[in-house]
This record gives C-alpha cells, sequence and structure tokens, in this order.
C-alpha cells in the first residue's frame, strides 16, 4: 500500500496535476476570501468554504480520472495484480494518495482564518470544523471519482463520467424541490428505477432469470407499499434526491453544527465507492 | 514446481485455454511455444495470478495462485507481454516502487535495485524517465522488474520481442545463467529462441497442450520417418504432378518461389533418393539442391499447430 501511495503522490508531483490542483483550490479560496471576508467584511471563514464547494466539480475530476483508467491503457495494471498486493490496498494506496494532494492545499489555506483573526473576532471552531467537513466532502466525492476511473480505459471519459456524476449531485438538492411531491409520480420514478437496475443485473450477469427476479422483487415490493399505503410515496423522490446530494451535507457545519451525521456520511460514501472500485478491479480480473 | 491443472479460460464460448495440464520442474527453462493466439499470454496471466481462470488450478510450491495468492505471487516474477512501465518515472524510481511493492527490506532495496539494474543492462539509463526510453531498454526494465527480489519463478512473456540481436543474445545468455537457481517459463512464437535456451518445450495450439518434452525427445518422435529436401527448377504445380508419380514418397511441403523454382519436403520410407532424381530429370525439371535429413523442430512446430503447415516455408 505505501508503496502504492508513494508511487501516485510520485505521479501527481513530477506531473502538473498536483500543482495545478493546489493553484486551482487556493486562488478560488483566495478570490472569495477577498469577497467575503475583506470586501464584505465576514469574519466568516466558513462562508468561503461554503460558497465554493462547486470547485470539486472539476477538481475532483483532475485528480482521479487518470488514478485507474491510466493503469489499464498502460497496462501496468497487470503489473499490479502480478505484484504481492491485493486489490484493496492498490485503491486504498490511490485513493489516500489523492486525498493528500488535496489536503495540502487545504492545510496551507488553513492559515486565513488565522490572518482574519488578527483584525476581528473570528470563531475559531467553526472555521476550522468546516475546513474538515470540506476536505472529508473532497474525500468522499475522490472516492466517486476513482470509481468511475476504474469503470474505463480512457482518461478522458472517466473525467468527463466523474464531472457529470458530480454536477448531478451538486444540483440534486435544488432539484428535489422541483420533483413533484404526488405519490404517484414517485411511484413510477421508482418503478422505473426498479427496472433499470434489473437491467443493469442483465448487463453485467448476462442471467435473465436473475435480473428478472431483481427487477419483480423490487418493483413488486413497490407495488405492493404502493397500494397499502401510498401515502408512504408522497414526497419520497424529493427526499431521495436530497438524500444523495453529497455537497449539501456541509451546510450544518457552515451554521456552526458539528454535525457527526455528516463526517458518517461522508466516510460511508467513501467506503462505499472505494469497495466498489475494488470489485471494479476484481470483475476484470475474473472476466 | 508448478502444478497446473484443468486449466481452462473461456471467454463467452470461445475457449482461450483448453485444460491444460502440466508440472513444472524447479531449476529448469520452460518453453512455451506457439503461433498467435494460441493461448500463450492468456496462459502466463492464469499462472501469474493476474487473471482467473475459468476452471482449473495453478499451484506454486504447493500455494493456489488465487487462495494463497499473496505468498504464491511472491515466488513469481511475471514480464507480461507489453512491459509495465510507468512512463513517468525514472528507471531507478520505477524498480524502487517495485522493490517496495514486493515487500523487500527497505535497507535491501537499493542494493537490490542496483543489481537487476546491472544484470540487465539498464543501469546506464538509472536516472532518464521511461517515457523517452526506447523498446528494447523498457523491455530490459520489464525483465528486470521480474527478477527483482530474486523470485524462484521468473515468467517472461516473450522476452526477445523489440531487441536488437545483439540484446537478444544477451537476454538469452541472462536466462541461461538463471538456469539451475531458478525456474524460468518464456513464451515466444519463434521456435529457434526457444531450442536456444529451454531444457523443455511446450507447445500450444488453439489453447490445447499439442506436445510437450526436451527438443531431443520431440525430435525423437519425428526421425522415424526420413525426409528429402528439394529445390527444383520448375513451377509448383509440375513439381506435384512429378512427385505424385514416384512410389514411397509422401510430399509435405511444396512451396514455389517467384525466381520459378519450387521448395519441396518429402517424407520416404527409406533411401528413394535415385527414383526422386531420376522423375524430375524426366520431366525435365533439373534439381539444384537436395539434401536428406531428419524432421527439424520447426517441422514438430508446424504439424502440431497447423495443418495448413504444408505451404509453410522452412527458415532454419
Amino acid at each position: 500500500m505505501t508503496a502504492v501511495f508513494k508511487r501516485e503522490l510520485h505521479g501527481y508531483y513530477t506531473g502538473m496535476t498536483g500543482y495545478i490542483a493546489a493553484a486551482f483550490l487556493l486562488v478560488f479560496i483566495g478570490l472569495y476570501s477577498v469577497t467575503l471576508n475583506l470586501t464584505y467584511g465576514y469574519p466568516n471563514f466558513e462562508y468561503v468554504l461554503d460558497s465554493m464547494n462547486f470547485v470539486y466539480m472539476v477538481l475532483i475530476p483532475m485528480l482521479t480520472m487518470r488514478l485507474v483508467a491510466e493503469e489499464r491503457k498502460q497496462r501496468t495494471d497487470l503489473l499490479l495484480y502480478a505484484l504481492p498486493l491485493s486489490s484493496t490496498e492498490v485503491v486504498i494506496g490511490k485513493y489516500l494518495a489523492a486525498c493528500a494532494v488535496l489536503a495540502l492545499p487545504l492545510l496551507v489555506s488553513g492559515c486565513c482564518p488565522l490572518l482574519l483573526g488578527r483584525f476581528g473576532e473570528v470563531n475559531y471552531a467553526t472555521a476550522y470544523a468546516s475546513l474538515l467537513a470540506f476536505f472529508l466532502l473532497g474525500c468522499a466525492l475522490t472516492a466517486v471519482g476513482i470509481f468511475v476511473s476504474s469503470l474505463t480505459e480512457n482518461q478522458a471519459v472517466a473525467g468527463i463520467g466523474c464531472f457529470l456524476v458530480l454536477l448531478v449531485d451538486f444540483y440534486a438538492s435544488r432539484l428535489a424541490g422541483f420533483v413533484s411531491s404526488a405519490s404517484y409520480a414517485s411511484f413510477l420514478v421508482l418503478m422505473a428505477a426498479g427496472l433499470v437496475i434489473g437491467l443493469i443485473v442483465y448487463l453485467m450477469t448476462k442471467n435473465t432469470v436473475a435480473a428478472l427476479a431483481a427487477a419483480l422483487v423490487l418493483d413488486g415490493g413497490m407495488l405492493a407499499c404502493y397500494l397499502v399505503n401510498s401515502a408512504l410515496f408522497s414526497g419520497l423522490m424529493g427526499n431521495i434526491l436530497s438524500a444523495l446530494c453529497v455537497f449539501s451535507r456541509m451546510t450544518g457545519f457552515i451554521d456552526g453544527v458539528f454535525d457527526w451525521g455528516a463526517i458518517v456520511y461522508f466516510l460511508s460514501v467513501a467506503a462505499v465507492f472505494l469497495f466498489l472500485t475494488v470489485q471494479s478491479l476484481e470483475k476484470r480480473r475474473w472476466s | 514446481m508448478i502444478e497446473v491443472t484443468h486449466l481452462t479460460k473461456r471467454y463467452g464460448t470461445h475457449e482461450a485455454v483448453s485444460d491444460l495440464n502440466f508440472r513444472l520442474e524447479p531449476g529448469r527453462v520452460y518453453g512455451l511455444l506457439g503461433p498467435n493466439g494460441a493461448g500463450k499470454s492468456t496462459t502466463m496471466n492464469m499462472m501469474t495470478g493476474c487473471l482467473a481462470p475459468t476452471e482449473g488450478t495453478v499451484v506454486i510450491d504447493g500455494l493456489d495462485i488465487y487462495r494463497q495468492a499473496r505468498q504464491a505471487k511472491r515466488k513469481i516474477g511475471y514480464l507480461p507481454e507489453i512491459p509495465p512501465v510507468y512512463p513517468d518515472m525514472t528507471v531507478e524510481e520505477y524498480l524502487r516502487f517495485v522493490a517496495g511493492a514486493k515487500k523487500l527490506p527497505r535497507t535491501e532495496q537499493k542494493a537490490a535495485v542496483r543489481s537487476v539494474m546491472e544484470r540487465t543492462a539498464v543501469d546506464d539509463m538509472a536516472g532518464r524517465l521511461i517515457r523517452n526510453l526506447s523498446k528494447g531498454y523498457r523491455q530490459r526494465l520489464g525483465i528486470a522488474q521480474a527478477l527483482l527480489g530474486d523470485p524462484e519463478i521468473i515468467i517472461l512473456d516473450e522476452p526477445s520481442v523489440g531487441l536488437d540481436p545483439k540484446q537478444i543474445t544477451e537476454i538469452r545468455e541472462l536466462i541461461s545463467s538463471l538456469r539451475g537457481e531458478r525456474t524460468v517459463i518464456l513464451s515466444s512464437h519463434i521456435l529457434s529462441e526457444v531450442q536456444a535456451v529451454c531444457d523443455h518445450i511446450l507447445i500450444l495450439d488453439h489453447g490445447k497442450l499439442a506436445a510437450s518434452g526436451t527438443a531431443e525427445e520431440l525430435q525423437g518422435q519425428m526421425t522415424a520417418v526420413p525426409r528429402l529436401r528439394l529445390r527444383v527448377k520448375c513451377n509448383e504445380k509440375t513439381a506435384r504432378r512429378v512427385v505424385k508419380g514416384i512410389a514411397g514418397v509422401r510430399l509435405v511441403r511444396c512451396a514455389g518461389a517467384a525466381d520459378g523454382t519450387t521448395t519441396l519436403e518429402l517424407e520416404t520410407d527409406g533411401d528413394r533418393n535415385e527414383p526422386v532424381f531420376l522423375s524430375f530429370s524426366q520431366a525435365g525439371c533439373p534439381i539444384l539442391q537436395m539434401t536428406a535429413g531428419q524432421a527439424s523442430l520447426e517441422d514438430i512446430f508446424l504439424e502440431v499447430t497447423d495443418n495448413s503447415g504444408e505451404t509453410e516455408d522452412t527458415q532454419t
């Protein structure tokens, strides 16, 4: 794991990626800090972080698109499979390297609240807890990015794919407001989702029985629920969408609440997507 | 020792490797020979744990390559078909990475890297970015990576591809120097290469083991039938017609060349030199060359791997 970590870190900083990522983050932090803290005079560094979390939509694809896709393209994945390393070690090594590259500029930005503190009253706890949340949000999204990268051998496809996923996720909570809260609407969408899951199962296993079973169980279950109590579905679609929005989890920290739920949420998202990445690597060996 | 049992790999309905069984003894050099697409790389990928077999097992010194992957993989150094090198690293950095991943003790890493660089003659490129290296250097770096950590088993997929003749000789010497202490398995579609370095040859064809044995054993299977090689000044059609008229000979191979000559290979039941000579001279086709000989390894290779071998040209 350490070897993979070192090699990826080396890769980030011998190329431009690591520096560009750092510069990108710091420029945005600087811009927003100048605007919000200096021009408008808010002593809250957390507002800066809250307003600029959209930069992750560009930054995360940039950091992660190469990670697994490039190994496949260069055929170096065979080396990783042949070395006495487990796929989990490989994925975690890569993931931690990406997180480290993310952490570095954020550590630098940790100076901002201290600087602001010289000129006024700054709530350090809120500022630094928000910084931590901002970093963990980045870590969660990095796991999503590494998973997308493991699905293709083309860096560009991985980058654009990751960007689109993050874009949808970024707007998910806003979209939730527009979704019809009628129960039949949620019901229909979920039924369609059940069919899509069935299709995915079919594409991955080529097993018609398993796919039909998955679709039938999901859709049958939902139909039963709907018939028994249709009120369950009222507003469900909106709730699901906002639950999926990783970006919006930072709000608590901005308001000065140390939200353990959000921390667990970020870590869970990271764990789930890292697990999926490991499976994706293993699948390639077994297919 | 490597034991391969019932190794099978299926892609959909296509069987890339079907029911391979063999046992490789330590300290010998094995050659996996076969035409392109015979399943050599697939077999090697399965033996190194890079690819999971559909059926069957690979056991390295009693360790299953999937169940006890970590311990088993420590015993193997593998050079895949395309050298797995990172273009953004220098030669030395790359080897340090592999040494770290192979979990060599930190204090020994530097010396180990130095020693494999010297063995594969890449030490003069130590500080060079891999991106800027030629195919030959990348290939040797791939071999260096496989040798790192002194694994007991070294598996090389087409090790001499992209090397110039001098480098090929060096690599052969390197492989020969490993004989006795390490088990080496190399694949190739070039027969002379396998013949030059391998103690034991496994011929693969369409995913099946077509023949196995030492070069002498394989040749021994064929020497019972004497062969006659001819170069005759006539076209292919005439040559075939003439051969048909001679008793006791069978046409193995027949190829017409652009310069109006035809190369033939005949299997004879005993000494048929005279009737062959007379028949061709009667047909007005001068014999330019005639050699009696035994089946070469190439003949065996062509015979076990390809049924259309009759039209193949010999270049031994």
